[in-house]
């Protein structure tokens, strides 16, 4: 995993990259877009299913007034 | 980083830029407050989810490919010189934007990418929250997610590349000056949100069936008055994230072209022409003061506007308050503010356009206003010290304020709203609207509250 093994050299003024696994950006990188990806598709159909069941319900305009609570 | 003074100028201006971002964190943190401030008690927290979502959704995506188009695109595919994109280069060049690239992390070899990332991640930040509170209260979040990512890590961050980049095509052809972006952030939110709007379509209850406007005023000012202030503050350090702290402006970075050895160190704007902290500091609070003046004068004293007046003005002055007297700042911040008040209203009768919070005025009409202006004021100023570059010029001030409005900000929206709106996923059922977005969380905080008085008896 470690990408250095050593900082007490002088050929730290060389380093470069020192995260792990140094090479393995690209799964890395397609990991992260899955997850973003996904995470559009599966937040919209939430944010429709939720929406879809509040507007089945009928409420008014000031139904909400019955939700407020006192604490 | 071989001696005292490299290192410390290095690791100065990694400082600077870090410290820049975390002032203009209170930016978003102002913006959160305002947009729940200016809405309706029952969709305070979808309000405040919305906006905060655009937070990693844009952070993610800027990562992914919005870096590399600010450093792919200066010369505008097809425009300039027939290059197209920059494929390959030294530092700076989009190779190293790419979010594989090893210079993207933390790397010995570089101390400034991933700071200067984050600063213009926080400029991407801003555009996609100017868009979030002008269709608060009726956009599904899912949609605006989609809509922030467009304006945070595509649109801006192309007419970044095309007129904020020392090397950008505008900057080089057309004379484009915009040293504290009223065009390239605010001119292009501000378009993008009215393009949004035009398919968005109004609040219920905005207007009434005669076609007369009513005012839905901020619910809670307070979070408002907070929330502009902290825009204020954060604005400080949008502005010191515009400037390179020091650079010696005749040295390879600059490559200026004047005698050899001769050696200027200086803060610069974002084009690497010169500047001074002190300068921008009194513009940066005289066309606040401008602006603020003009609003309450022209909204009566009216709270909400007087202090979106004073963003304005800045917003006006800004695109030549790199060079402008802080007098010249004050009164073209007043100007803006005048224009964009009036414009407001006249956009709002005519179109019947529900700009919530005013977005598109403060940023976008003031941010037009201001590009024009800085096209007479500084006509003739070079717009880099670079050989070949167009001078700072009417036309193409007008012509930068007319891409960035019109072509990379209102157009993309609008289409952009559109298919969302064909597919039925740009707004929230008229039912659930009246209800109030916050409805479900209202109601399981009552039903807590019930179960607790049950148990007590």
């Amino acid at each position: 995993m470690a990408t250095i093994e050593t900082w007490a050299t002088e050929k730290i003024a060389e380093y470069g990259a020192i995260y792990p696994m140094v090479g393995s950006e690209w799964v890395w990188l397609t990991v992260a877009v899955v997850f973003w990806l996904v995470w559009h598709f599966k937040t919209s159909a939430a944010e429709t299913e939720e929406q879809a069941e509040l507007a089945s319900r009928g409420h008014n305009r000031d139904s909400y007034k019955q939700n407020v609570s006192e604490w | 980083m071989d001696n005292e003074l490299s290192a410390l100028n290095i690791i100065f201006t990694e400082f600077y830029y870090w410290v820049t971002v975390v002032l203009m964190f209170l930016i978003h943190v102002g913006f959160c407050m305002y947009e729940v401030g200016a809405s309706r008690y029952k969709n305070h927290l979808h309000t405040l989810m919305k906006n905060t979502i655009l937070i990693p959704l844009v952070t993610v995506t800027f990562f992914f490919f919005g870096w590399w188009i600010y450093w792919a695109f200066p010369n505008g595919p097809w425009i300039f010189e027939g290059a197209g994109l920059i494929l390959d280069g030294d530092y700076g060049a989009n190779t190293l934007a790419l979010p594989w690239d090893p210079i993207m992390a933390v790397n010995m070899q570089d101390h400034i990418m991933m700071v200067f990332w984050a600063a213009f991640l926080l400029f991407s930040w801003t555009a996609a929250s100017i868009v979030s509170g002008a269709v608060i209260e009726r956009i599904r979040t899912s949609a605006f997610g989609i809509l922030a990512i467009a304006i945070g890590s595509v649109f801006w961050v192309i007419d970044a590349s095309w007129g904020w980049h020392y090397n950008g095509w505008m900057v080089k052809m057309l004379g484009y000056h915009d040293a504290y972006a009223s065009g390239v952030i605010h001119a292009v939110a501000g378009g993008f949100a009215l393009g949004v709007l035009v398919v968005l379509g109004p609040r219920i209850g905005k207007f009434a069936s005669d076609g007369t406007p009513n005012n839905i005023g901020p619910r809670n000012p307070w979070l408002v008055v907070i929330g502009l202030f902290l825009i204020y503050t954060g604005f400080w350090g949008f502005y010191a994230a515009c400037n390179v702290p020091i650079i010696d402006i005749n040295g390879a970075a600059a490559g200026y072209g004047l005698k050899e050895g001769f050696s200027l160190y200086t803060a610069t704007t974002i084009y690497l022409t010169p500047t001074t902290l002190s300068g921008i500091t009194a513009n940066f609070l005289m066309s606040l003061a401008g602006g603020l003046l003009m609003g309450y004068w022209v909204s009566k004293g009216d709270p909400f506007w007087t202090y979106s007046s004073g963003l304005a003005g800045i917003i006006t002055a800004s695109a030549g308050n790199d060079l402008y007297h802080p007098l010249q700042a004050m009164i073209i911040g007043a100007i803006g503010v005048f224009i964009m008040y009036k414009m407001h209203y006249w956009v709002e009768r005519r179109f019947k356009i529900d700009d919530a919070v005013g977005a598109v005025a403060v940023h976008g009409y003031a941010g037009v206003v201001g590009l024009l202006i800085c096209g007479f004021m500084l006509w003739g100023y070079p717009s880099s010290a670079y050989e070949g570059y167009a001078a700072i010029n009417p036309v193409g001030m007008a012509i930068g304020a007319v891409i960035m409005f019109g072509l990379l900000g209102f157009l993309p929206g609008w289409i952009i709203a559109s298919i969302l709106n064909a597919a039925g996923k740009l707004r929230i059922p008229r039912e659930a609207e009246l209800a109030g977005l916050d409805y479900n969380l209202m109601e399981a905080s009552k039903r807590d509250q019930d179960s607790h008085a049950a148990a007590e008896q």
